[in-house]
């Protein structure tokens, strides 16, 4: 298990360089000259001047490259944000936690709801509840999230007066309000993914229910429940642990648009705001952290392949 | 394609129910679309101070907006944009995802390269690797189209690759190399025809992401610059008048969603159809 695992890292490296080397090269792949655009068009020479110096464009690239790494690789450093005045790196540790705690909020609500419909509609193959469950998972699917986001706050927050509007409430000031922040995001983010958990579970159990030892397990007299959570559900996890890795990434991509609609101080909204203003070394930072957090993710799937199923580590 | 074939595919879509009420309603989106000049009165730009954010009525069946816009007719042109943005790049990404597919699954040689770099656009996720790409080229409609063909690209060449890899093996491919095929011939007559099924059912899928995609970059304000409507800018637009014309989100939501709806029911159903094996359940 360990030589698995370790295996998987070793796999990993090359991908977390490209990652790497395509964030440091986004910036040089900007048509014509990126200090002139962070700038502005109009700036004099003199502004433009002191933005390629502090971004450090006026350096062989080679050297640049060199620094670069060695920031980051040292001192985990991604550079300085020119509009926020602040390290890229604090900036993003600062406005991490609300971005992963809305994402993994939103991916076990989806999980629960999708598991269990998902379960439940294969164990009753074309009745109401199946055909229910696929139409909320093709609503799901189909509703874009930040639509879903307005329509919630219009109902929820506007006329009802449940929960905020938008922005957010800190846990440590106040747990209460801080989860009525964060309700109406998780919801939203969480449909999307809990529709496309659902429509894997579902094809996942039925599969496996028609298998023989399911049958052998109901021969002999097994009750119904059990047969399904331990002989089966077990031996449909497979997939469902994919979908749900794969939705995890969908989530942080998702969390751009979320964050806009929510008014959410987070990395999304970060994000979006750095492009409109060409703030070029938080984009690369941002990218570079989403992508590591996004390929780590995909290793804690390969752990759990090699927990659910001892036959992948042979493989 | 024989056409006994093309009448089974025919007579197994015309028993998918599901299916059919997706192409249909499809069919109907992209009417609407086309006949928008025809099917308004305004014109989606025209500012109008003296009625704006109008509720609905006859005049303007889904309202206006804080320019006093017709939404209505902003949607009509809206859903125009989206399905012209989503058209674009469901056909440049098929055909490049082709291309990049069958190389890399033909050409041993140049399979590792290819599927490396599809992997690291993969490393990101889909969004945000167009927001970055956005990032790069700048803001605009363009821009967005080019962005998200190069989001959504690696993912067909990589299910163009896998059937390549599996044709490529058949008999009757060597059966063509054995009678003396040249390889542009091998690859454009006998394997790229059996990669199709796959790739299209892929292609709905694109087409529906590509059209919430650039809805989600209008929306945060990179994608399709105001005063032209898009779907997600008049979204947007709309989302600071969310307490006082609850109309001005409503309609261009609706929009958005079932046109995305009935691409999901015409992908899921042409899967079921062409590739039976992938059936869901």
């Amino acid at each position: 298990m360990f030589r698995y695992i370790l295996g998987r890292i070793l796999a990993l490296l090359p991908v977390l360089l490209l990652i790497s080397v395509s964030s440091f090269a986004l910036i040089h792949l900007v048509p014509g000259d990126p200090a002139v655009i962070m700038a502005g068009l109009q700036a004099p020479d003199e502004v433009i001047r002191q933005v390629r110096e502090a971004m450090r464009l006026d350096i062989p690239i080679h050297q640049q490259v060199y620094e670069w790494y060695k920031a980051l690789v040292l001192h985990g450093d991604l550079g300085h944000s020119y509009f926020l005045n602040a390290r890229v790196s604090a900036a993003i540790l600062e406005r991490m936690p609300l971005t992963l705690s809305v994402a993994v909020l939103a991916i076990l609500l989806a999980s629960i709801l999708g598991i269990g419909l998902g379960v439940l509609s294969a164990v009753r193959q074309n009745s109401g509840v199946d055909k229910l469950a696929m139409v909320l998972s093709l609503g799901g699917l189909s509703i874009p999230n930040f639509w879903l986001g307005l329509m919630l706050i219009m109902y929820f927050s506007v006329r009802l007066g449940l929960f905020p509007t938008g922005g957010y409430v800190p846990w440590s000031q106040d747990p209460l309000e801080s989860l009525r922040s964060l309700a109406l995001p998780t919801f939203t983010l969480g449909c999307t993914a809990a529709a496309l958990i659902t429509r894997t579970s579902r094809a996942a159990m039925i599969e496996v229910l028609t298998e023989d030892y399911v049958r052998t397990a109901r021969a002999k007299g097994l009750r119904k429940l059990v047969v399904v959570n331990k002989h089966a559900l077990k031996n449909a996890l497979l997939p469902i642990v994919t979908v749900i890795g794969n939705t995890f990434g969908l989530l942080l991509g998702g969390a751009v648009v979320t964050e806009t609609v929510f008014s959410l101080p987070g990395m999304g909204r970060l994000v979006a705001l750095s492009i409109l203003r060409r703030d070029y070394p938080l984009i690369q930072g941002a990218l570079l952290t989403i992508g590591v957090l996004y390929v780590i993710v995909n290793l804690l799937v390969d752990v759990c392949y090699c927990l659910l199923d001892p036959r992948v580590k042979f493989d | 394609m024989a056409t006994s074939e093309s009448r089974i595919y025919l007579a197994r879509m015309s028993r998918n129910s599901l299916c059919m009420v997706g192409a249909a309603s499809l069919l109907l989106v992209v009417l609407v679309a086309l006949l928008a000049p025809i099917l308004t009165v305004y014109d989606p730009l025209k500012v109008d101070p003296r009625s704006m954010l109008a509720e609905p009525s006859v005049r303007h069946l889904f309202g206006t907006d804080h320019f006093g816009r017709d939404l209505y007719t902003r949607v009509l042109y809206g859903t125009r944009i989206s399905l012209r943005i989503g058209t674009i790049v469901t056909l440049l990404t098929g055909l490049l995802g082709a291309v990049i597919g069958l190389a890399s699954g033909y050409f041993r040689r140049l399979d590792g390269p290819i599927m490396r770099l599809m992997d690291v656009l993969m490393a990101f996720p889909a969004i945000l690797l167009a927001i970055g790409v956005m990032a790069v080229l700048g803001t605009g409609e363009i821009n967005a189209i080019i962005a998200l063909i190069i989001v959504y690209t690696p993912r067909c060449a990589r299910i163009v690759r896998a059937s390549t890899l599996t044709v490529k093996t058949r008999e009757y491919v060597q059966a063509a190399r054995v009678l003396g095929a040249r390889e542009g011939r091998i690859i454009l007559r006998h394997i790229f025809p059996n990669c199709l099924s796959p790739l299209i059912v892929q292609l709905v899928f694109v087409f529906a992401y590509a059209i919430v995609a650039e809805a989600a970059l209008s929306f945060i304000g990179v994608g399709t610059p105001p005063p032209t409507p898009s779907l997600g800018n008049i979204l947007s637009e709309g989302r600071n008048y969310l307490a006082v014309a609850p109309w001005a989100t409503v309609a261009p939501g609706v929009a958005i969603s079932v046109t995305v709806l009935a691409l999901n029911l015409a992908g899921d159903g042409l899967r079921d159809i062409l590739d039976p094996r992938m059936k869901l359940g």
